[in-house]
């Protein structure tokens, strides 16, 4: 063999070897490439599956709220009102009616409101009807009359929410509300909706005692049921909190300016 | 010839420079390793020109010490990217093999001053397979990558190129020497300064696309 042809061959054998090398690469990465567009269409549709899970667990939660408001209302509503009318012809029958009896009537007539409005802010219906501003003023409402402790509630003039969400959005602001009350012991609550170029920001401080984030985390305070719902919104959720510090709970929510 | 020898120093020297200039912010922390093999590579190529150059003697105890060095670098920085402990089983004994069989090639076969093709080629073909599995690993996985952006997919796509192609003239430079077919060189030094351009200019992506990487995370 000639030297040229020697050193022919081993350059040919390493620009073949070299261009082999180069498709087996460019083979492969184009292999991988339809790989990763079915891992993110397969993860849009788990994405999407746990959207709709979510969606329905909301909407198995709101028809329990439902029924629970219309058994509240049908039962012990009325079981409220009878035992208010008999102590009506209790009072009517006696020549003075004592003092125990006309507390033990008010309190009753009360607890009758309370019933009510309880039953009302539980109903599906009635949410529809109202927007989350109106209903949560109610609920501020209802609450302050109570004088157990102050809510303070400052708001836009509307929500540019879907009334869907704008429900969703309300129990995740009520959940927020229970937590301050019965666990936190808080005197007063403020609770904030704004809106900025994109986002629908909404806080909830209260003064309570305050917890530790992982004893918050894990002690079931309905936390779960919140950042689902959040997240049903496409929004998140923040908890700050410290013993003695009271809490802040910080809800920012996408928001597009067409909605209503 | 001298300014081919400069021109192939060029793209080494871009690498150790990026590498420098990038070391503090290298994810993962074992890249930063390549500042250490690129200064071993650089000081080895300067060493073993000048000694030719200037004692007239061949170099190749110079490149036979480096090679072995720079083998076993590579299979520490495969061993260090795999992520299961099947793989890194797999790169220590392929990096035993390659160091077993180099010693023997010293001691045995083609002698310490003697380019050791036997060695260089199993080297080689072991870097190859590495880089292959590296591939395969990759290319296989179920994550969602963008494999651009991930410096171990520039670094063995550079030492698959290097490797493939310097195999044949490495296990041809044998006979090549005896016979005399490329008395000034000329050819080895054009296949292996195109082969350095592709390899160090992998290793300088490889650490520039380190930044994107680290946010992909």
């Amino acid at each position: 063999m000639e030297k040229n042809q020697v050193i022919f061959a081993v350059l040919f054998a390493t620009a073949v070897l070299v261009l082999l090398a180069g498709f087996l690469l460019f083979f492969l990465v184009r292999y991988r490439s339809r790989s990763n567009q079915y891992i993110r269409e397969r993860e849009n549709l788990k994405k999407e599956f746990e959207q709709t899970l979510l969606q329905s667990r909301v909407e198995v939660q709101e028809n329990t709220f439902a029924t629970l408001g219309q058994e509240l209302h049908d039962n012990i509503g009325q079981l409220l009102v009878s035992a208010k009318a008999l102590i009506g012809v209790t009072q009517r029958n006696l020549p003075c009616s004592p003092e125990t009896l006309n507390i033990a009537e008010e309190t009753l007539g009360k607890a009758i409101n309370e019933v009510r409005s309880l039953s009302k802010s539980l109903d599906k219906e009635w949410l529809q009807q109202f927007d989350f501003i109106n209903n949560l003023q109610t609920e501020v409402n209802r609450i302050n009359a109570a004088k157990t402790l102050q809510i303070n509630f400052s708001h836009p003039e509307k929500l540019l929410l879907q009334p869907e969400e704008q429900i969703i959005l309300f129990r995740i602001v009520q959940e927020a509300i229970q937590n301050s009350v019965k666990h936190s012991h808080a005197q007063q609550i403020d609770i904030s909706a704004s809106h900025s170029v994109s986002s629908l920001i909404i806080s909830i401080i209260d003064n309570g005692k305050g917890f530790e984030k992982d004893l918050m985390i894990s002690s079931g305070l309905g936390l779960k049921n919140m950042k689902h719902r959040t997240q049903l919104l496409g929004g998140t959720i923040e908890w700050i909190s410290s013993p003695g510090n009271g809490s802040t709970v910080i809800l920012k929510l996408p928001v597009k300016k067409s909605e209503p | 010839m001298k300014t081919i020898i400069i021109i192939g120093f060029i793209p080494t020297l871009i690498s150790l420079l990026t590498v420098i200039i990038f070391y503090k912010k290298l994810q993962p922390k074992w890249l930063q390793l390549f500042f250490y093999a690129l200064v071993f590579t650089l000081a080895s190529d300067i060493v073993s020109a000048f000694y030719s150059q200037y004692f007239k003697k061949s170099n190749h105890f110079i490149i036979n010490i480096y090679l072995i060095v720079n083998f076993s670098f590579y299979f520490l920085i495969f061993s260090k990217a795999f992520e299961t402990k099947k793989l890194k089983k797999i790169i220590y004994t392929t990096f035993i093999i390659y160091l077993l069989f180099a010693l023997y090639d010293i001691i045995f076969i083609e002698g310490f001053y003697y380019f050791n093709t036997y060695s260089y080629c199993l080297g080689g073909i072991l870097i190859v397979i590495c880089c292959l599995l590296y591939f395969m690993w990759l290319f296989t996985s179920d994550r969602l990558m963008n494999y651009f952006t991930i410096p171990m997919f520039w670094i063995s796509t550079g030492l698959l190129f290097f490797y493939v192609g310097s195999l044949v003239l490495m296990s041809l430079m044998g006979y090549i020497i005896e016979n005399h077919l490329d008395p000034a060189g000329h050819i080895y030094q054009f296949i292996m300064v195109t082969l350095n351009v592709l390899l160090y200019g992998s290793f300088t992506i490889s650490f520039l696309c380190n930044q994107v990487w680290k946010k992909t995370r």
